[in-house]
């Protein structure tokens, strides 16, 4: 699950070379947009599907503005920090708009888990990984055989270049980071029912997405999804037979052994040194 | 003279404070601010001076935290002892966590200091038999508050001194010199890596005496004072103070412990207010506050003629080869850029390499020189070999370039361009950096006064005190070819020194280059186009074509040969 | 009438001035030859006119209107195409999506025939690309991915073609083939700025030339007076006859 989150990072870094550090609170707006538009307004769920993809899709691009493009042409990497900043705010608004309890996100495939020898699990958990296959093999169809896709590759690749052609830069980094929004946004309204939704949510999903991107490799979309999968067997292992604390533990410890061996991911690129 | 008062001011307001006040809650709030001062302190070293980001510094601080307040519960040490042990152990834990984390940078770094943080954190809840869980450890004696309050003002003065006395050092100006340009820091033996480690060790002592201080201020410590929240919020405080300037910590500090409690009110909004603060000290202030109050002055450098040349002496005297390369290989991507190229370099002859554009000139010079991995091949200098070396290593035996388009240290002065060459991989004890000794105060005058005069003679003398990225082009080369000879290279590698220089210029730079040879200076390879130039001063000329060599000789035979007239003719016609 | 015209311009890097006071004019069908040494200011000439760079002062006009301080996708978007110098190729497309990535800024003709139309002409222009057509560009050879950018210029339909350096890095008789794939340019109508480091054959091929000295236009006229300019032939030719004894 964490999978699809990290996608988020991949495509805005395959654009611009820049990621939205706060893409964990994307996933929690997304929760939280979700959470008032279908239970606490009782819109039909289709309609709220909408409303929180666009809602999303609108916050990725208000990052992009605020955080990512006074930064971006000037390659400083203050974008960092200027999108967690971005994060923290978002975090603190949706504790005055929602509260700070976690609240249940009701889900018809939550109702009656499937038993599976001596496992059990809901329909719901079930659908997260195909939905990210899905969303994977979508954002590589994307970059890989739409022209507006290797417009944004082009921009990745030399900006300044990709500009000579006639792509419009700041649009189209903020196209990416909405993509990347809606994603999260996607996300959100999957892991709700599992995770229930707070404000507090982001942290953690941004930490540990950006890890599964860092050890897939951050230019890898395939990359991203297998660290993904791998992760989360990783994580609830340890959960088993462990503890649950030490599953935090053990998984960042990964990323860091995973970057000491290969720094630039599993499957990502190896940047080539230029003199 | 203004900043003098400054700091004599911020001392008296804090020696004072105690006197006013029997307030505890006013002597908490400034204790508070000494704390983040320290850590800052050293955060400015990494961030500041090293160019690196963490966000991990909260684990280095609880480090410090449990180290001290379990030498006094467990092993009944008293404070002080806890205090140095908490030093010792953060900054080897600091020093490992660097030697993992500074082999990728970025955003890549950035994620693994944030898991350091977060494995840190996470032990710290589940390791409940050592660390109390989620609870912490409580009742550690504690000093008085009063007490307490001069310690931790002296330290934070001392957290100053020792950063300000860094600054000034071979330390200060190889951290710098390696956040400006990686490749420039590497060409005159300084390791990037090494230096980073260092950096970033120095930062984990400050977050280890600080962590320790913490334990001695409430008495009890718990995991919630170690999040994430805590690394950013020590990041803020350094980047709203100022990056990189002494007293930035101090006004980040002030700013960032003072603020939220005037604000209580508004508790709620905390968060808002941090992510703002943030966002707009990163928009309006880029150098901090403190900068933006202190005034820059510049002026424009006025142009000068190119003088006297320096003294670059070479050592490993006597007549003889002092490189050979043979059958080196070169590909990018299978494109050939280099293909069995041989290059003999008598000692003290300055030997010319030209050919057309893309015949793999400097590529030639960046495999010389280490910055390409060589493919095939081998290269000796001065009989030892130099195969798979790395730049910084191939420059501590005696190579010094300059490059195509001249790096120059911009966050440097112009004298402390050529000090970062003086000193090289010699940077002496990073201790000796930070407590300013007076070895270590002669060493540093004594590598002053050596750029100094190398700048004198090249006629920069009078810009020693400017900062060296409000340098002209031509100046800038100047600069360049300074600071490599300041290393007093075997072997200096030129890489087109005339580009963009002015034909006056040109026969400065002539009168330069032979007047460097007779005084039995370092021997040169030099990369030219400017014909006119490598003709007059070249010993012997390597022509290179299509990554091959066409042609091998004096400047006479060279200008005869058919292959060559031929590589040229076919670019003029 | 002047097709591209920049009057009294002043731009750079940041705070570092690279151009101090430079005018040129270039009329519709010319080609104009900007030559000068290393460091002169060529490149950023063509980098501020295509918007790649700001202005400090001074005004670009293209057809009559400033166009001085547009971004560089808006004045790719109305018919100014720069081919950069170091070609700017996107290494991880193939060729022939770079093609179609040079043909997103046409102002007209952008129907698929058309496309496919000039997409052809400029494979006719460039043989040697045919058969790479589906490799990644980084795949092909120096010279090959300037025949690219040259070729993705052309995609774009441009009025007036700013070349930077196009022969940098290219084997002689490439060399010739591109010089001579730029007269044929000419002949089909493209307005073209040609910034050469090889002044002879930049000169030959051209109907009027700048000499540009740090920063500032140190001669102007017709191509052949100033290829018969003493000074010129000192500084720009000569060197070369510093090699060629003949």
């Amino acid at each position: 699950m964490y999978g699809l989150v990290a996608l988020g990072y991949h495509i805005t870094w395959a654009t611009s070379r820049t990621m939205n550090f706060s893409q964990g609170h994307a996933v929690m707006v997304g929760a939280v947009v979700a959470y008032a538009v279908f239970v606490a307004l009782g819109w039909p769920f289709p309609l709220a599907l909408v409303v929180t993809l666009v809602a999303l899709a609108g916050f990725g691009a208000l990052v992009e503005r605020v955080a990512v493009r006074p930064f971006f042409l000037r390659a400083s990497p203050a974008w960092l920090l200027a999108t967690i900043a971005v994060g923290i705010i978002a975090e603190n608004v949706a504790q005055l708009t929602f509260g700070k309890d976690a609240r249940a996100f009701p889900s018809p495939l939550m109702r009656k888990p499937i038993i599976l020898g001596s496992a059990g699990f809901y329909p719901q958990e079930l659908l997260v990984p195909v939905v990210g296959l899905l969303l994977m093999g979508l954002v590589q169809l994307f970059y890989h055989r739409t022209a507006y896709g290797k417009q944004l590759k082009a921009v990745a690749w030399n900006p300044e270049a990709a500009g000579l052609m006639g792509i419009n830069i700041p649009r189209a980094v903020m196209a990416s980071y909405a993509l990347s929004a809606l994603l999260a946004g996607v996300a959100g309204v999957l892991l709700a029912p599992l995770l229930n939704v707070s404000p507090q949510m982001g942290t953690i999903i941004g930490l540990k997405a950006f890890a599964v991107a860092i050890i897939g490799g951050l230019t890898s979309a395939p990359g991203i999804v297998l660290a993904g999968l791998g992760y989360g067997l990783v994580e609830s292992f340890t959960a088993g037979y462990v503890s649950t604390r030490a599953r935090e533990i053990v998984g960042f410890g990964l990323v860091i052994l995973v970057l000491v061996v290969r720094p630039w991911g599993l499957l990502g690129e190896k940047p080539s040194r230029r003199v | 003279m203004t900043g003098r008062l400054g700091w004599a001011a911020l001392a008296t307001a804090a020696a004072v404070i105690p006197f006013f006040t029997s307030n505890t809650y006013y002597l908490y709030v400034v204790i508070s601010v000494g704390l983040l001062t320290i850590v800052t302190a050293g955060l400015n070293v990494l961030v500041g001076f090293t160019g690196q980001t963490s966000l991990g510094h909260a684990g280095l601080y609880a480090f410090g935290a449990y180290t001290a307040a379990l030498c006094v519960t467990r092993a009944g040490t008293s404070e002080w002892i806890a205090i140095a042990v908490a030093v010792v152990i953060t900054s080897m834990v600091g020093a490992a966590v660097a030697a993992a984390a500074l082999r990728v940078s970025g955003p890549y770094l950035a994620m693994v200091t944030i898991a350091f943080g977060l494995i840190v954190e996470g032990v710290v809840i589940e390791w409940g038999s050592v660390t109390g869980g989620p609870g912490g450890i409580f009742n550690i004696p504690k000093p008085g508050l009063r007490t307490h309050y001069w310690t931790v003002m002296l330290a934070a003065a001392l957290a100053l001194w020792l950063t300000a006395n860094l600054r000034r050092s071979a330390w200060g100006r190889a951290c710098l010199a390696v956040k400006s340009s990686e490749v420039a820091a590497e060409s005159l033996g300084l390791s990037a890596y090494y230096v980073r480690i260092a950096a970033f060790t120095v930062s984990a002592a400050f977050a280890g005496a600080a962590g320790a201080l913490f334990t001695f201020l409430n008495g009890y410590i718990s995991p919630d004072s170690f999040t994430l929240q805590t690394s950013i919020l020590f990041l803020l405080a350094l980047l709203f103070g100022g990056l990189g300037r002494i007293a930035g910590p101090v006004a980040g500090s002030v700013a960032l412990t003072i603020l939220p409690e005037l604000l209580t009110r508004l508790l709620d909004y905390r968060l808002i207010l941090y992510g703002s603060l943030l966002l707009l000290s990163i928009y309006w202030l880029p150098d901090g506050v403190v900068g933006a109050v202190s005034r820059a002055r510049r002026s424009r450098p006025a142009p000068l003629e190119l003088s006297l040349s320096p003294l670059g002496r070479g050592q490993g005297e006597g007549a003889g080869t002092l490189l050979v390369a043979n059958g080196v290989n070169l590909s990018f991507g299978g494109v050939a850029a280099l293909a069995g190229v041989a290059l003999t370099v008598n000692r003290h002859h300055i030997h010319a390499v030209i050919g057309p554009n893309g015949a793999g000139k400097t590529s030639l010079l960046n495999v010389l020189s280490g910055f390409y991995a060589l493919q095939a091949g081998t290269i000796m200098v001065d009989g030892r070999s130099i195969d798979g070396l790395s730049p910084y290593a191939i420059a501590r035996h005696g190579i010094a370039r300059t490059f195509q388009t001249a790096q120059v240290f911009g966050g440097l002065s112009v004298r402390d361009n050529v000090a970062v060459g003086v000193a090289g991989p010699r940077l002496g004890s990073p201790l000796s950096a930070l407590f300013a000794t007076p070895g270590g105060r002669a060493r540093d005058a004594f590598i002053q006064s050596r750029a100094l005069d190398l700048l004198e003679a090249f006629g920069l003398g009078e810009l020693a005190h400017e900062p060296a990225e409000s340098l002209a082009a031509g100046l800038r080369r100047k600069l360049e070819i300074a600071r490599a000879l300041a290393t007093e290279p075997l072997l200096l590698m030129l890489d087109e020194p005339a580009a963009g220089l002015s034909p006056a210029e040109i026969a400065a730079l002539d009168a330069q280059l032979t007047g460097l040879r007779d005084q039995g200076g370092p021997t040169v390879i030099l990369v030219e186009h400017h014909m006119d130039l490598v003709m007059a001063v070249s010993d012997r000329i390597t022509v290179l074509d299509y990554g091959r060599v066409i042609a091998e000789g004096a400047p006479e035979e060279i200008r005869q040969n058919p292959a060559v007239i031929e590589a040229y003719l076919g670019a003029t016609t | 009438m002047s097709a591209l015209t920049v009057s009294s311009l002043r731009a750079g890097y940041g705070a570092v001035a690279v151009l101090h006071d430079v005018t040129i004019e270039v009329r519709p069908g010319e080609i104009v030859s900007v030559i000068g040494g290393n460091g002169a200011g060529k490149t950023t000439l063509l980098k501020t006119i295509a918007g790649v760079l700001r202005p400090v002062t001074g005004r670009i006009t293209f057809d009559g209107r400033d166009i001085g301080g547009r971004s560089s996708w808006w004045v790719a978007r109305h018919g100014i195409a720069l081919v950069p110098e170091g070609r700017g190729i996107f290494g991880d497309q193939s060729v022939h999506d770079n093609l179609m990535l040079g043909a997103l800024a046409r102002g007209s003709g952008r129907d698929a025939p058309a496309v496919r139309a000039d997409l052809d002409s400029a494979l006719a222009l460039f043989p040697a690309l045919v058969e790479k057509l589906h490799l990644p560009a980084a795949a092909l050879s120096g010279g090959q991915q300037q025949m690219l950018a040259v070729a993705r210029g052309l995609m774009a339909r441009p009025r007036v073609m700013l070349l930077d350096e196009p022969s940098l890095g290219l084997a002689p008789l490439l060399v010739r083939e591109i010089f001579a794939a730029i007269g044929r340019l000419r002949e089909q109508g493209v307005t073209i700025l040609l910034v050469e480091q090889m002044a002879a054959q930049a000169l030959a091929l051209a109907d009027r030339a700048y000499v540009l000295e740090r920063g500032r236009i140190a001669l102007e006229g017709a191509a052949a007076t100033v290829r018969s300019d003493p000074a010129v032939i000192e500084a720009y030719l000569g060197r070369r006859a510093g090699a060629d004894p003949s």
